[in-house]
């Protein structure tokens, strides 16, 4: 051959391979130093390691245990900040920049168009705008801790950054070069925008609409009487005893309601709205009926005489988890801190310090609006209490893989009739209608930056007092904090900040519902915000006669009691409020132990079950062995069994999957007929508790006649036919083995990796489908056939250990690990505790030379 | 040609190749500590498409044959990065992460650890192009004789010695 034709074929040879590594990314991705294989090298902890940062002030040591949670020794709060920003990067780097990507609406960016309505919905909602307004308010904050606050923040995120820097570029996780992206500077504004997704994700609600639609298609009356404000009488409240408080707050002026315009707009108007091409309406509330556990009991009914207190936020399942631990300790002044915060922020939001430990569950207390906004001819201004405005316009830019940049522009009012509420209510898109269209008004539009500062302060409470003057600065999302403390109180805190809808003087319209309820009104003024309730008027409880506190996101209040200002409408049912208050209530004087509280945290007695099984069955078995059915029998033989052992919806069980299946079957029985005479198929069913209080107190109700049938029916007319055509669906879907109706064979756990909100990534990294316990209204909770949100932390504080400055004092799990690293070790050990209803003990020790030294897994020493 | 002579030839081949790679003269074993020592500090500083020109480089060394370049320079990069696998064995769990990267992929599965000897193939392809090349730009810079004339000549004449 040739030698020039040997060159050629040689050079050409070698940029084609080249080229062709470029292209495909594959000599990126394997190359020995930058690749993949940087997720088995970080797999373990180095046992040792110095990090020197000039921005330090002293030495700071982080032993990692032996579930690699960080426990960081420092002189200054600087350099704690600091630190843990470091630590966690190390954990939850990638899961840090995806949900950042995610929340900010840069996520298709690269990941693709698929995700394009995902960042549309979230530049709707504008957290990223949200977030920087925030960071900007709190550092011009009058309290005179924001300044530090400000400053925290800022150290850990130079400690997430340096962390950044010491892996860029060869030492990045794999699933950042398998999507193609990078780490990019981490900024306090950043942490602001997780907050605002967080409160976002447990405040945002949408029932104004559906309850609108409603109340069109029925009638006030008719509505209430199903669904009424008032408490049934069932309803166990999380504020016992609500009493009024010395200050009476700003009296309100019982004026003359104002007529209300035309219902069937509105309905019109609420049902555009909730067809909006993007914005989506459900947040993590509603979609998967977002709700928590937390009790507190006092000394008196333990064995300690000292306080334990217990929570289980039911959040999204997801590996890695949405939590993640660490203990800090302060050498100097002796302070300590332990809890779980949210990737992506130095917060902890649930733990305890020296003298205090909290938990918190939603508080569903209505804090989203809805107008009715009147537009000019040519769209350009909007009315605003009588008189017009321009309209105001926000541009955002997507930038969205494989294709062109999504261009958006987003109209906006501003309804600040109360001067604190001078921000943006974005109009939906696809609302307009008659010269009107539907904005939004959410107290999380606020730049107002108490969540931060409540944080912080309680983080530093040393009693109950300190612990409610922190909390009074907390914004949102509306969260019933539980208290306990080594002092042996206890306490409740309902807290955020919750609208006053009463620019006409009064809480309700002409017709009689409270304002909020509804879609208002945007043009005349009358709906508008006029200020937040009180501190002192927010239904909240320290020390009460009966000796617990619990909160399951249930009513807050009876209303009977506080009719001084609107709060909600629907909240959660309450089954697994009055679950925990069964068990407390009856508990003996100084005989609740840890392990009690940990066995109630994995219950599942179904208390709804428990009412409405008796009931099915008194109607049922009137039918028993009269008709050929062998079926009927069996399923009534099945269910009587249950109820005489206790409804608990086990896995192993049959019976829970033929309940499951038989409330959808009774509800769309109960209703389907009269929604569908009243125009309003295919809206949101009353919850169970209206239901129950039909079954068991009216069981004659208009709403039980089917009225496509000449016959009238009753209760356990349509309770049979639900039961028979539950027989039917279930053989048609499980077949005809009823071995194979295990309530663990179609309820499983699923648990995605990083499987918030979105497809998971990386599907091959979920943690397989596992058959579940419990249901919607167990205190275990497990809502759904596929169990997607539950208990993302189990946490029991024992106060009598705390006071002892024992080195452990309570007990934590939560389905994940520390890691991030699919091949840590630590990236799902917890998780195998958790699924057992198993804890790791919290390590507290209160000083280094506490530490037990056979609990060290790793050093990390940060040296200035 | 018998089958018995084809082999008697590549066998030839091979000595002389072994000859020639002994002989400090024609560079061979200089091009190889050097592409060694270039491909490790170059993938040290993550910079994977460098095995080029560490193969380049120690090609320019060599003076004879390309195949033979191309050889040393395969060697002398899988070599280097066969060393960076033996470390990450005993400080990871390299192959759980074989099996999840060829999950991911939906590619290999069933032999995942194959993934670590493609990446060995492929660091020994860019080094032994790097060297191939380098051994030719080398010749046509100092004008030496064409590798493939020499091998001939050399091929020829060992029979008759």
């Amino acid at each position: 051959m040739n030698i020039k034709i040997k060159e050629g074929i040689s050079a050409g040879l070698m940029i084609f391979v080249l080229v062709g590594l470029l292209i495909t990314g594959l000599g990126h991705l394997l190359s020995p130093v930058g690749g993949i294989w940087n997720s088995s090298n970080q797999a373990y902890y180095p046992e040792y390691m110095e990090i020197h940062d000039s921005s330090l002030t002293a030495q700071v040591t982080v032993y990692r245990d032996l579930m690699g949670i960080p426990h960081i020794f420092v002189e200054s709060e600087a350099d704690f900040a600091f630190a843990i920003g470091y630590v966690q990067a190390q954990d939850r780097l990638f899961m840090m920049d995806i949900m950042r990507r995610f929340v900010k609406g840069t996520i298709s960016e690269v990941m693709g168009p698929g995700l394009l309505g995902t960042d549309q919905n979230n530049r709707f909602l504008g957290f990223t705008r949200l977030g920087r307004a925030m960071w900007a308010a709190l550092q011009n904050h009058s309290d005179p801790e924001a300044a530090s606050i400000a400053s925290l923040m800022q150290r850990y995120c130079d400690g997430v950054n340096r962390y950044i820097q010491d892996i860029s570029p060869n030492n990045l996780p794999m699933e950042f070069l398998y999507l193609g992206t990078t780490p990019v500077v981490y900024t306090p504004e950043d942490i602001c925008i997780l907050a605002k997704y967080m409160t976002y994700m447990l405040s945002f609600g949408s029932h104004d609409l559906t309850v609108t639609r409603l109340a069109d298609g029925f009638g006030k009356d008719t509505l209430f009487d199903l669904m009424p404000i008032e408490l049934f009488p069932f309803d166990v409240p999380i504020i016992p005893n609500f009493s009024t408080p010395a200050d009476t707050g700003a009296p309100l002026v019982k004026g003359p309601a104002q007529p209300e315009e035309d219902l069937s707009l509105k309905a019109t108007m609420a049902k555009l709205a909730m067809e909006s091409s993007y914005g989506n309406l459900k947040s993590w509330i509603e979609e998967f009926g977002g709700c928590s556990n937390n009790w507190v009991v006092n000394g008196s009914l333990t064995t300690t005489g000292y306080p334990i207190l217990c929570g289980d936020p039911h959040l999204m399942l997801i590996i890695p988890s949405i939590w993640w631990e660490f203990h800090y300790v302060n050498t100097v002044t002796g302070e300590s801190l332990y809890g779980v915060a949210f990737p992506g922020t130095p917060l902890c939001e649930i733990g305890m310090n020296n003298n205090i430990g909290w938990s918190a569950t939603i508080t569903a207390i209505d804090c989203s609006d809805f107008y009715v906004e009147t537009l000019s001819p040519d769209g350009s201004e909007y009315m605003f209490n009588n008189s017009w405005r321009n309209i105001e316009q926000v541009t955002e830019v997507i930038k969205v893989k494989g294709q062109s940049d999504y261009v958006m522009t987003i109209n906006c009012t501003r309804h600040d009739y109360n001067p604190d509420d001078d921000f943006l209510c974005p109009i939906y898109p696809g609302t307009t209608y008659q010269g009107k269209a539907v904005s939004v008004k959410w107290t999380g539009f606020d730049e107002d930056p108490g969540i931060i500062l409540a944080f912080w302060k309680m983080t530093h409470a040393r009693n109950v007092t300190e612990f409610r003057d922190a909390v009074r600065f907390y914004t949102a999302p509306g969260q019933n904090f539980v208290f306990g403390s080594v002092h042996g109180d206890i306490g409740m805190f309902p807290t955020a900040k919750y609208p006053v809808r009463n620019a006409t003087g009064v809480l309700t319209d002409s017709d009689g519902y409270f304002k909020g309820i509804l879609i208002l009104n945007g043009s005349n003024g009358e709906d508008e915000w006029t200020g937040y309730i009180p501190f002192d008027w927010i239904p909240q409880k320290i020390n009460p006669d009966q000796m617990y506190l619990q909160s399951a996101n249930q009513r807050t209040v009876n209303t009977s009691e506080y009719t001084q200002y609107y709060l909600a409408w629907q909240q959660a049912e309450g089954y697994r409020g009055r679950a925990i208050d069964r068990y407390l209530k009856s508990a003996a004087p100084h005989s609740i132990t840890v392990e009690d509280m940990q066995r109630l945290q994995a219950d599942t007695f179904d208390v709804a079950a428990s009412v409405f099984i008796p009931e099915l069955l008194n109607a049922a078995n009137a039918y028993y062995g009269s008709i050929a059915d062998p079926w009927l029998n069996q399923t009534i033989e099945i269910l009587t069994a249950w109820n005489s052992t206790g409804t608990y919806a086990d896995r192993t069980e049959i019976a829970p999957t033929i309940w499951d299946e038989f409330t959808g079957k009774y509800r769309y029985e109960i209703f389907s007929d009269e929604y569908a005479d009243a125009g309003v198929s295919g809206e949101r069913y009353p919850v169970y508790p209206a239901i129950e209080y039909l079954t068991r107190y009216n069981k004659t109700s208009h709403w039980f006649n089917d009225t496509d049938t000449p016959q009238t029916e009753n209760a356990s007319d349509i309770m049979l036919r639900a039961l028979n055509f539950t027989i039917t669906s279930l053989r048609s879907s499980l077949g005809d083995d009823m071995s194979e109706w295990k309530w663990g064979s179609v309820h499983q756990m699923d648990i995605q990796f990083l499987g918030f909100g979105m497809d998971s990534p990386m599907p091959q990294l979920n943690i397989p489908k596992y058959p579940a316990d419990g249901n919607r209204w167990t205190i275990n909770v497990a809502g759904g056939h596929n169990v997607h949100s539950g208990p993302s932390m189990r946490m029991v504080i024992d106060f009598s250990n705390l006071a002892r400055n024992d080195t452990y004092v309570g007990y934590l799990s939560y389905p994940g690990g520390q890691s991030g690293n699919p091949l840590s070790p630590h990236f799902r050990d917890i998780f195998e505790l958790w699924k057992d209803y198993q804890y790791h003990p919290i390590l507290f020790p209160l000083s280094i030379d506490e530490y037990p030294s056979d609990y060290i897994e790793a050093t990390a020493v940060f040296m200035p | 040609m018998s089958l018995k002579r084809k082999a008697l030839d590549s066998l030839g081949i091979l000595k002389d190749m072994l000859l020639d790679f002994l002989r400090l003269s024609h560079g061979y074993a200089l091009g190889l500590i050097s592409i060694i020592i270039l491909g490790f500090l170059f993938e040290l500083a993550g910079w994977w498409y460098l095995m080029l020109l560490a193969g380049g480089l120690g090609g320019f060394f060599m003076k004879k044959n390309g195949l033979l370049s191309f050889v040393i320079g395969f060697i002398g990069i899988a070599l280097v990065w066969s060393m960076f696998f033996i470390y990450f064995m005993i400080i990871g769990p390299i192959f759980e992460l074989t099996a999840l990267i060829t999950s991911l992929l939906g590619f290999l599965e069933a032999v995942p650890n194959v993934l670590i000897l493609i990446t060995v193939v492929i660091g020994g392809l860019l080094g032994g192009l790097g060297a191939v090349n380098g051994t030719y730009i080398a010749n046509l810079i100092y004008d030496r004789k064409t590798p493939s004339k020499e091998l001939k000549l050399d091929s020829k004449k060992s029979p008759n010695k």
